[in-house]
């Protein structure tokens, strides 16, 4: 739930995205036809799947340690997503934790922000600011 | 915690990822604009 209320925000952030000379891709473990259904329901970015979660290793992006889900601050920041989006049922890796990254043209990894544990994702803003710069 | 293999300012290595449709599709494919990247957790 909170990942796709993360991929909302970016979805409302389209035109100032595209303002700047960027795009977004979603990635995710899931099943396909999940990432087919969110394209098919007004998502305007492209979202791929990762089986072999080849793209989590290379920006060593691992699962989210037993210890965060015992912690009562990873459940208060899960609630607050609850509302903004709707869990399906789940495919792919729950514990797999996710991110963003901002990539530049020639490959270059300009932001990286690894999430520790649920609900982890950086202001929006944040992102933003930094296709911003590179972009500038 | 798995070892970081890109940090910041390193080049991403090629990634081979599937489209909804699983076709095979390189990472870099997408790389004609800066790309913002959002690894969800699962889709769900």
């Amino acid at each position: 739930v909170p990942c796709l209320s993360f991929l909302s925000q970016l979805r409302e952030a389209e035109p100032q995205i595209r303002a700047l000379g960027a795009s977004v891709v979603a990635v995710a473990t899931g099943a396909h036809h999940q990432a087919q259904h969110l394209m098919d329901t007004g998502m305007p970015y492209p979202c791929l799947v990762d089986p072999d979660k080849a793209l989590y290793r290379e920006l060593g992006i691992g699962r989210i340690p037993l210890s965060q889900w015992l912690r009562p601050t990873t459940w208060r920041r899960y609630a607050r997503t609850l509302g903004q989006a709707r869990q399906g049922r789940i495919t792919g890796d729950p514990l797999q934790a996710g991110g963003v990254a901002v990539i530049d043209t020639d490959g270059t990894l300009r932001y990286l922000h690894r999430s520790s544990t649920l609900a982890d994702l950086p202001p929006l803003e944040e992102v933003l600011g930094t296709v911003a710069d590179v972009a500038g | 915690v798995e070892v970081p293999l890109t940090e910041v300012g390193e080049r991403v290595g090629e990634v081979w990822l599937e489209t909804a449709a699983g076709d095979r599709v390189a990472l870099s494919a997408h790389l004609d604009s800066i790309l913002v990247v959002h690894l969800l957790r699962y889709y769900g």
